[in-house]
């Protein structure tokens, strides 16, 4: 068994000791988290490492996931499912209560058989290892963890040189890849290892790669190891990518170095630009055991002009070239199609009739959406430039984000409080939808998009709660957590985790005023619909008591339904805000009543009982005609009263027409008994 | 110019059958008309919507006179005989006296329900603004229906 201490000692140089609380953070009682051992090599990027361990003593270690980076969870269950010694072990992943910071955060937790990075920071764009050796142990390794993702449906999108490890070896033999779930795919890739498309999208708006993609960084990845130098030591990323689109990425990556035939030729089909030429693992383990692989049919070439067009004493032969430079000075493109200048290019210069018919399509939909207001410029640019480049991101006031990573790039920006009205434009403006139908036509499957970004597009038209971005949010990033502020110290995934927080929060006596906001309407719509939907016209409703029992049902049916454990504190911190709700009955009594009833529940935890004795709508009905009855006879009496003052104060003769009835009624008895008397007297006397 | 107001048939049926047993029963015809001439006089005088007092004063009235109409009949009950009871003058007195006693009995009684009915009412005022409080302690002041209420009853409140 190795101790903990002792793989402190074997990354001693990269442990930092951490604030805070130094006890173990268990992860559900089978793994050990040390919150003070902190393993920088492991590190990826933000998304800080720490050494753990599991019951059985295997070293371990946790990722702690970032709330603006959504982790790949879904991917978590295929990751599972291959066992490539090349590969660190999941084992396991979830919410751990993080002590040093107070807060419940997702980790992801790996076997640590991962060593040190094969490459120190001097050596992270060239390593100028021998080819052999490359061969004989880094792509003879990688290419089966490859072949195993392959076979998986699982895409890696970190492959990357700081990304591979030696596995304890000393000469790559044991050789590994590094993880790749904790943040978007390909986020930490530099732009060396991205592909054009990829690269020109913002890191965190990349999407999900291909397969095709993680071949193209594998290639990437072994001309770093092999490659004496960096061939462009000061290269922006912008001047790399341009680079790239006019020479091809094996020219970038490999400047003016020679690498003997065989290595050539699996660097140039690993790197080519064109993905359906590109190398797949097929052929790279064709290749490993010497053979040839076949040649690939050539695709279309990107366009390039007969002569350029110039804009600013810019000259740009590529569209390409000009849909990178267009949304950096939106102003130019209205003033290139107003005048004709971008028509006659296309025309003269490519000669290509539908890219033409494209440039026009995007220019009238931009001008659909109104040709005013202080966007139309970034709107005509991004509209024309997806014509131009019907592959590229959408670019569009400062944001490049390609429509399958929309989703974690704009969680990113929600919680990173950038401005995300480019996002709303977006979706509003349908730019998807033409991208989509510019993109198709090169071979892209989009189908689903379109219909994601329809829906989201019927969502924005709704500003009630429950609808508009927030739901666009959940809706395209699906792994994202409740983004809502009452959760900053949670990474809630779930409703049933929701409620927990809930419960953990109410513990806490950290209660917010309200329970719901639009981000947790939002996340319940998305991610459990049945449970909320027939409750958003209450929640939305003006009135309170309406609003809390809604609240109330939502909270028992995921209790009950997930069969969660008593909820005391949670069920506390609804019976504070119940008097709504008890309030509406009028009658103070059963007011009263309800208030000890409840009172007994307080400490029981059990929601559904809770609401059994609140939503009871026939006692409510009751309550309501006895209140209806009760005004009518205070009516009456008040009526009763205003007659019976006006009578005693102004009737001199009130109770005398009584009072002579009464009379004539005496009168008339006492004479019957004198007859009657005077009769038996005289009947006597005789 | 007025218009005369003219009787029932049946009205005169039995005002004719009146005049007729009146004239052949004259001795007591005579009796009852100079007995019960307070009780006409009442008739007269009663201004009040219900016209009561005719009752209470003539049932007594008629108390004081049955004596000596029972005389009357015993004697034979003839003309002579009732000139001669009504002549007497202790008839007359019982037979007013009697009749007084009868507006001595509409006086009396009248004053004392009225004032039973006057604390009565007071009463009752006080009842009705007990059970309005009543109602209002367990209804809400929404019961009076002076407040302003939402659609479900309660009281909206105001803001300032």
């Amino acid at each position: 068994m190795t101790n903990i201490l002792e793989q402190d000692e074997v990354v001693s140089d990269d442990v930092v000791e951490g604030a805070g609380s130094s006890a173990p953070i268990s992860f559900k009682g089978e793994i050990e988290i040390y919150p003070n051992k902190r393993l920088t090599t492991h590190d990826q990027g933000v998304v800080k490492a720490y050494a753990a361990r599991s019951r059985s003593g295997n070293p371990a270690f946790a990722l702690l996931c970032e709330r603006h980076l959504v982790p790949h969870i879904y991917s978590a269950s295929k990751y599972y499912a291959f066992n490539n010694p090349a590969m660190p072990k999941l084992l396991g992943a979830g919410m751990v209560d993080w002590a040093p910071l107070r807060q419940k955060r997702y980790v992801i937790i790996y076997e640590n058989k991962l060593g040190k990075p094969i490459a120190n920071k001097n050596q992270l764009l060239a390593m100028g290892l021998k080819p052999d050796l490359v061969l004989s142990t880094v792509i003879r390794n990688l290419s089966l963890v490859l072949k195993d993702m392959r076979d998986a449906d699982f895409v890696h999108g970190n492959i990357r040189l700081s990304n591979v490890y030696d596995g304890g070896g000393t000469n790559f033999e044991k050789v590994m890849l590094g993880e790749c779930l904790s943040t978007p795919m390909g986020y930490l890739n530099s732009v060396h290892y991205e592909t054009i498309e990829r690269a020109l999208a913002d890191p965190v708006a990349r999407g999900l790669p291909s397969f095709e993609d993680d071949m193209y960084s594998f290639g990437v990845l072994l001309a770093m190891m092999m490659r004496p130098a960096d061939p462009f030591p000061n290269m922006s990323d912008a001047e790399l990518i341009q680079h790239k689109i006019e020479h091809g990425s094996y020219a970038t990556l490999t400047g003016k170095e020679r690498f003997t035939g065989s290595i050539l030729e699996l660097l140039r089909g690993l790197l080519n630009d064109d993905p359906k030429q590109r190398w797949t693992i097929d052929d790279v383990l064709v290749w490993v055991d010497g053979r040839r692989v076949a040649s690939k049919q050539t695709a279309a070439l990107r366009f390039k002009a007969n002569r350029p067009i110039e804009i600013e004493n810019h000259k740009f032969i590529r569209p390409d070239e000009l849909a990178i430079f267009l949304p950096q000075s939106p102003s130019h493109t209205a003033r290139l199609i107003d005048h004709g200048e971008m028509r006659m290019w296309l025309t003269r210069s490519i000669q290509d009739k539908q890219l033409e018919e494209h440039v026009e399509v995007a220019a009238s939909t931009a001008r659909s959406h109104g040709t005013s207001g202080a966007n139309f410029d970034d709107r005509l640019s991004a509209f024309v430039c997806m014509a131009l480049a019907p592959n590229f991101p959408i670019m569009y006031r400062g944001i490049k984000v390609a429509p399958q990573g929309f989703g974690r790039a704009l969680v990113e920006a929600l919680v990173t409080r950038k401005d995300i009205s480019p996002y709303v434009d977006i979706i509003q403006t349908q730019m998807v939808s033409f991208w989509i139908s510019c993109a198709s036509k090169a071979g892209v499957d989009t189908t689903e998009l379109f219909q994601m970004f329809e829906v989201c597009r019927t969502y924005m038209r709704q500003n009630v709660i429950g609808y508009g971005i927030e739901r666009c949010i959940y809706f395209l990033a699906p792994e994202a957590p409740c983004l809502s502020e009452k959760f900053k110290d949670y990474h809630v995934r779930t409703p049933e985790e929701m409620l927990m927080a809930y419960e953990d929060m109410a513990a806490d006596g950290n209660r917010p005023e309200n329970f719901f906001d639009r981000h947790i309407v939002a996340f319940l719509s998305v991610r459990d619909r049945a449970v909320i939907e027939p409750f958003l016209p209450d929640l939305n409703a003006h009135e309170k008591h309406r609003q809390i029992l809604a609240v109330l049902k939502i909270f028992a049916e995921i209790q009950k339904r997930s069969k969660l454990p008593s909820m005391p504190n949670l069920g506390a911190w609804i019976i504070q805000n119940i008097d709504p709700i008890v309030n509406r009955f009028h009658d103070r009594d059963k007011r009263q009543k309800l208030r000890e009833q409840i009172s007994g529940l307080r400490d029981r935890g059990d929601l559904t009982k809770l609401l059994n004795l609140l939503d009871n709508t026939a006692q409510v009905n009751e309550d309501i005609r006895q209140f209806r009855s009760m005004i009518l006879n205070y009516v009456n009496l008040r009526r009763e009263h205003v007659r019976l003052e006006h009578d005693l104060e102004h009737d001199p003769e009130f109770g005398h027409s009584a009072g002579r009835q009464t009379a004539a009624v005496i009168s008339g008895m006492v004479a019957g008994i004198i007859v009657v008397l005077y009769l038996l007297f005289k009947s006597g006397g005789n | 110019m007025a218009r005369r107001k003219t009787l029932s048939w049946q009205a005169q049926i039995l005002l004719i059958a009146f005049i007729i047993v009146a004239v052949l029963f004259l001795p007591s015809t005579l009796l009852f008309f100079i007995g019960m001439m307070p009780t006409v006089c009442a008739r007269m005088m009663d201004r009040t919507k219900e016209r009561v007092k005719v009752l209470t004063v003539g049932f007594m009235n008629f108390a004081g006179c049955f004596p000596f109409w029972f005389q009357l009949l015993k004697q034979g009950h003839e003309m002579e005989t009732a000139m001669r009871i009504i002549g007497q003058p202790t008839t007359i007195i019982v037979m007013y006296m009697a009749a007084c006693l009868g507006y001595l009995v509409e006086w009396g009684v009248k004053n004392i329900v009225a004032y039973f009915m006057l604390q009565r009412g007071q009463a009752r005022m006080k009842e009705i603004v007990k059970i309005q409080d009543e109602m209002i302690k367990k209804w809400g002041p929404e019961v009076t229906g002076d407040v302003p209420m939402d659609m479900y009853g309660f009281a909206i409140e105001e803001k300032d």
